[in-house]
């Protein structure tokens, strides 16, 4: 479990990134932080794996405090998957997929069941493509070999942040199906950044709307749509509505 | 006489001449290279080093090589040891820069991605940083090599031998065969070694990479 208690982060200059965030993810369970570029979502997340460390407040992983881990030891703990996907050019898939896992102190022989086992999962046939560079993969399968190295070390949690926001609005729809599918499997506790809407009402088990550095709202996706809490929320879910009536009166037209 | 016999008649001298000009070279950029990657490194790590130590660096270029080498006499005297000590001053710029540039220029993403996954400063350093710096970094050293080819020339007025040797004699004796004995074998060892660390060069840019810089990056990440 993941909990946020009372979060701030000013920058050095004065930015407030981030205003008394209160929040929880609990074991297993999806949580989307959506907002708008600006809205803190990255900042909150990276203060999980201490890439960003609050400038108040606590922040409490698996019942120990964040600053009392050593963040060495805690990241590897955690999967994480960036929008730039950042695999390293000079390894190989199999070497991208298994570095935590040599960082752990694995020997070669032991990680290649698992480097097999986790390009399944995310749907990279292993024989074909463990010993192919990044470069010559299409940005939809480096991103699952992204998701794959995140995997890898078994990590009970796992933040992504816009992972699928550089691919292609086809693409990024199988990779969004194909997350349904694995988070079914893995069952770890996932927290999912993206600016979309859209994205986080079909991945989220709850979605967390933040705005200027606060949190507008956290509930699920039913909810926020039956009960916004302010504003802002209905604003985000009334551009969603537009273009779904939009299609909706396009496909009863056609059926007509 | 002809310069080819010239040559066949003197080929004990040139070839101790060679000899000692490549282990000046190879010596002086042996010391260069270790100093230098480390004062990169260390570099990346303190930022605020970088601009006095690479000024310092680029200042001491702008002296002329034979002054460079004069200056070295009151220090420590004559012989092999100022002329090592000039040649390292002398290429170390390349080398340095090399080294941190090379790594400041790795792609951030990566390093966020190394350092967000619970990589030790020495571990970023020694599976992300380095390898992706070290084809950069290689270039550098094939550039000081072929500064300290050069520059090993005129290490000779200070008794520290060399292809210089040659030459210098041949200026005072104004004769041209002698002349050619110590330039062109210099000119050839420039462009031998500056072959065969180009080769090295692009033996370190690993596989694949190497195809798509070649071809130009094209295609989308």
């Amino acid at each position: 479990m993941i909990k946020l208690d009372n979060v701030t982060k000013t920058y050095p200059g004065g930015v407030q990134a981030i205003r008394d965030l209160s929040l929880r993810m609990d074991v297993g369970e999806t949580l989307v932080l959506v907002g708008t570029s600006g809205s803190g979502k990255t900042t909150a997340l990276k203060m999980i794996n201490r890439l960003v460390e609050p400038s108040s407040g606590h922040i409490y992983i698996e019942g120990c405090e964040a600053r009392d881990w050593d963040p060495i030891k805690l990241r590897r703990r955690i999967g994480y998957v960036i929008q730039s996907v950042g695999l390293f050019p000079h390894m190989t898939v199999a070497e991208n997929v298994s570095i935590v896992l040599r960082l752990l102190g694995y020997q070669n022989s032991d990680t290649q069941a698992r480097i097999a086992e986790v390009l399944d999962m995310v749907g990279l046939e292993p024989d074909e493509y463990a010993f192919r560079y990044p470069q010559e993969l299409s940005g939809g399968q480096q991103q699952r070999v992204g998701v794959a190295r995140a995997l890898a070390a078994d990590p009970p949690i796992i933040l992504m942040d816009e992972p699928f926001g550089a691919l292609d609005p086809i693409t990024r729809s199988s990779l969004q199906r194909e997350f349904l599918d694995l988070k079914s499997k893995i069952r770890k506790t996932i927290v999912f950044v993206t600016h979309d809407i859209s994205e986080a009402v079909i991945l989220g088990d709850r979605i967390a709307v933040m705005h200027s550095g606060m949190l507008e709202q956290v509930a699920s996706p039913k909810e926020l749509i039956s009960s916004p809490a302010s504003d802002f929320v209905v604003e985000l879910f009334s551009r969603l509505q537009f273009q779904l009536n939009v299609v909706r009166d396009l496909l009863t037209e056609a059926t007509e | 006489m002809n310069f080819l016999e010239f040559v066949y008649e003197r080929r004990n001298d040139i070839l101790t001449s060679l000899t000692r000009h490549i282990w000046l070279t190879a010596v002086s950029v042996g010391i260069v290279t270790v100093i230098g990657v480390v004062l990169g490194i260390t570099m990346v790590r303190y930022r605020r080093m970088a601009t006095p130590v690479l000024g310092a660096a680029g200042m001491v270029q702008t002296i002329p090589g034979i002054a460079l080498l004069g200056l070295m006499i009151p220090i420590f005297g004559i012989g092999v040891i100022p002329a090592i000590v000039a040649l390292s001053v002398y290429a170390a710029l390349p080398i340095i820069r090399n080294t941190y540039t090379g790594i400041i220029v790795v792609d951030p993403a990566l390093t966020e991605a190394g350092i967000g996954m619970g990589m030790t400063n020495r571990q970023l350093l020694m599976l992300v940083q380095l390898p992706l710096a070290l084809p950069v970094m290689m270039a550098g050293i094939r550039t000081a090599t072929v500064i300290s080819v050069g520059v090993a020339t005129l290490a000779s007025p200070i008794g520290a031998g060399g292809l210089g040797d040659q030459i210098f004699q041949g200026i005072h004796m104004v004769d041209n065969n002698m002349i050619f004995a110590g330039a062109i074998p210099a000119a050839l060892l420039a462009l031998a070694l500056d072959g065969s660390l180009g080769l090295v060069e692009r033996k370190l840019t690993p596989g694949s990479y190497r195809k798509r810089r070649k071809a130009g990056g094209s295609e989308k990440p």
